[in-house]
């Protein structure tokens, strides 16, 4: 029996009632670190995001209160709002790489409970420190307890997330130490937690258990490929965690929406990482042009404008045919291909444009500074600059070139590349 | 879809919504220096200029006082400043600042009751850590605040303190920038940086972004300035003691709002 419906109601918001799991997002970070590129293109990213069918997604206030559209309608991620403020990551004497780095560890409470319901919100996350002093995990302590009371009163559910951070922890005591701070936010009155991942199955499966509520685990840091960050919420799931709430590691990805569908295969439809990294048909493969098959007909062309613009024409398309005319009159044509020769990606000042690991060529829009360089290195001109200044290259069609599927001549065909 | 109705209908008593820009006086440093030379008598000073701006951020005392000066079609709009600070108190100052402060003097509550169009806070960075965690906590309760009661709160980032220097100053900004947008106010003043900071800004916030002019600022730069995406300009108490301050408004309102003229 459900004591508050109006908890129950918000957390079937976040967590599939099918199935009793969260694919969540935390995009919070943009007051808690420097102004990164994943900071500065936040609507970007969470439009890309929530193409993915996230369950819910972490923001602020203020970007709650700013993208609002992202958060309408039933199809929708629910609406977690983070209800404090810390400045952890600018922790450190020596850490110059932050533009201004602190010294002391602080915390503050920063919405009240309701201020997130009047908002529309289906839950609140809160922070809960522990390890850096007593004086500090009491004040943290204090802070759950008062949102904790808060969000009872009023049906809202309350995301605890304990971390485990400070002289006190190490490596030999960080798994204990998150095992007994999960079961301290639930004894708080938590309703969920976000929580790292421990290291290994056994001592998460542990976690679970103990904490006797849905366990959502952090991503933290980006992982260097996504590959890392799969496998983490595999074993998360394996453990019996109910789902994840990754930030870094998907505002960070080249392409955000792919990491979200990715974690979702996993933690709603039980896919092994292996099947969803396995997934795409064609890798490395590149497409290659064989012009004594070219009519000249254009669909080629045509195809791939309506793959990526859905409508049809040959202006904004990411090959062309080239029609030699001798005699003014046109004697043959060919098909003129991103053939992969990388020179787009070296001559690249900012790194934005490079091959993914499925050999395709894909843009960083945070790292891009849409100088054009690339558009200029590329040998057969089939690289432009949209409106926003962003280049527009063949990205393969993600492994289904429509241009090959649709030319009714095979002067297109996809062949093995081979990367020297 | 606009949904926070109160909001839109105040803000735009500020921001004009046919030119979508702003240019608003402050005369709010008395609160913590005094009279500054230009602005001894308050009613005086605003007569004569309230008519050339969009608003003017005044203290709560002296809207409370003069509440006369405002409202109207063509009048400025009042901002109420709702925090104080010692900051200004300089080593000229009669009784300079050893260690600043800032408080909150009025709220949300107290702004709309004396007609404010808006609020305006500090957000002043690069004291120490206590100093911005409650600096923080403050502004994120106004910003709740007004979210409730409908009412618009401006951010003013002052990169004040001893850890800005001139190597990270524009950096500081940005940061001051990323801040207040996640905390969620209505509207941001910075403080003069170079065009190159202000494009960066204009294009990254999706809230009003209004410059507060330094001294050095050419009145033939304010197309480049507006056409960054920046939304206004404010200018500040060190006006008042050139004589041909109305005139210099004056012109810079009418190149502002063009139809106007």
């Amino acid at each position: 029996m459900s004591i508050s419906s109006g908890k129950t109601v918000r957390l079937n918001r976040l967590f599939n009632p099918a199935d009793g799991k969260a694919v969540c997002v935390a995009a919070d970070h943009g007051w808690m670190s420097d102004p990164t590129p994943n900071v500065m293109n936040l609507r970007k990213i969470l439009e890309k995001v929530v193409q993915g069918n996230p369950d819910g997604i972490l923001v602020s206030f203020g970007t709650a209160m700013r993208m609002t559209d992202l958060f309408c309608g039933k199809g929708s991620p629910a609406l977690i709002i983070r209800a404090d403020w810390m400045n952890m990551p600018r922790l450190g004497g020596s850490n110059t790489s932050n533009i201004l780095p602190v010294t002391n560890f602080k915390k503050k409470a920063t919405s009240f409970a309701k201020d997130a319901l009047l908002m529309g919100a289906s839950a609140i996350t809160i922070y809960y420190f522990i390890g850096y002093s007593d004086e500090f995990e009491a004040l943290n302590i204090e802070q759950n307890a008062f949102f904790a009371k808060e969000c009872r009163k009023i049906g809202l559910p309350i995301i605890i997330e304990p971390m485990a951070v400070g002289g006190a922890v190490t490596g030999v005591n960080i798994a204990e130490t998150l095992i007994v701070s999960a079961r301290i936010a639930v004894e708080l009155g938590a309703d969920a937690l976000k929580i790292p991942y421990t290291g290994d199955i056994k001592t998460f499966a542990k976690l679970v258990d103990e904490a006797g509520m849905p366990v959502l685990v952090l991503g933290g840091a980006k992982s260097d490929n996504p590959r890392d960050a799969l496998e983490l919420v595999d074993e998360a799931m394996q453990a019996g965690a109910s789902g994840t709430v990754f930030g870094r590691n998907v505002t960070k990805a080249s392409d955000p929406r792919q990491m979200v569908a990715d974690i979702v295969d996993l933690v709603h439809r039980g896919k092994s990482v292996d099947e969803i990294v396995g997934k795409r048909a064609y890798e490395h493969v590149r497409l290659k042009a064989i012009p004594a098959n070219c009519t000249g007909c254009q669909i080629c062309v045509v195809s791939c404008q309506a793959k990526h613009l859905e409508n049809y024409g040959n202006s904004r398309a990411r090959l062309k045919i080239k029609i030699d005319y001798g005699n003014g009159e046109p004697q043959n044509s060919k098909p003129v291909v991103c053939t992969l020769c990388e020179k787009c990606v070296s001559v690249c000042p900012t790194a934005a444009l490079t091959i993914n690991d499925h050999g395709y060529l894909t843009l960083n829009s945070e790292l891009c500074s849409r100088c054009g360089d690339c558009v200029r290195a590329c040998p057969f001109d089939v690289i432009w600059q949209d409106a926003d200044g962003f280049p527009v290259f063949c990205d393969m069609c993600q492994g289904d070139p429509q241009c090959v599927r649709n030319c009714p001549s095979n002067a297109l065909e996809l062949i093995q590349k081979v990367r020297i | 879809m606009i949904v926070n109705t109160g909001k839109m209908v105040r803000l735009h008593d500020l921001i004009n919504p046919r030119t979508d820009n702003c240019l608003l006086v402050d005369t709010s440093v008395t609160s913590g220096v005094g009279a500054v030379e230009g602005l001894e008598h308050f009613h005086d000073t605003v007569t004569g200029i309230n008519e050339i701006c969009d608003g003017i951020i005044v203290n709560p005392g002296q809207l409370e006082h003069h509440a006369e000066l405002f409202g109207g079609s063509r009048r400025a709009t009042p901002l109420v400043r709702l925090d104080w600070t010692n900051y200004f108190r300089k080593a000229d100052f009669c009784l300079p600042a050893k260690t600043v402060y800032r408080i909150m003097i009025s709220d949300v509550e107290d702004a709309l009751q004396l007609g404010a169009s808006a609020g305006v806070v500090r957000y002043m960075m690069g004291f120490d850590d206590d100093f911005e965690a409650r600096n923080i906590e403050s502004i994120s309760h106004v910003a709740k605040k007004a979210y409730r009661e409908a009412f618009p709160i401006l951010v003013e980032i002052g990169p004040f303190g001893y850890k800005v220097s001139q190597h990270n100053l524009e950096d500081t900004i940005k940061l001051g920038v990323a801040c207040m947008l996640e905390i969620g106010i209505d509207g941001i003043i910075i403080p003069d940086c170079p065009i190159e900071i202000m494009r960066i800004i204009g294009e990254w916030t999706d809230i009003p972004v209004i410059i507060r002019i330094s001294e050095q600022f050419q009145p033939k730069n304010l197309d480049i300035m507006l056409n960054t995406g920046l939304s206004g300009m404010l200018i500040g108490e060190n006006i008042y003691n050139t004589l041909d301050y109305k005139k210099f408004i004056k012109a810079l309102f009418v190149q502002m709002h063009q139809e106007k003229a």
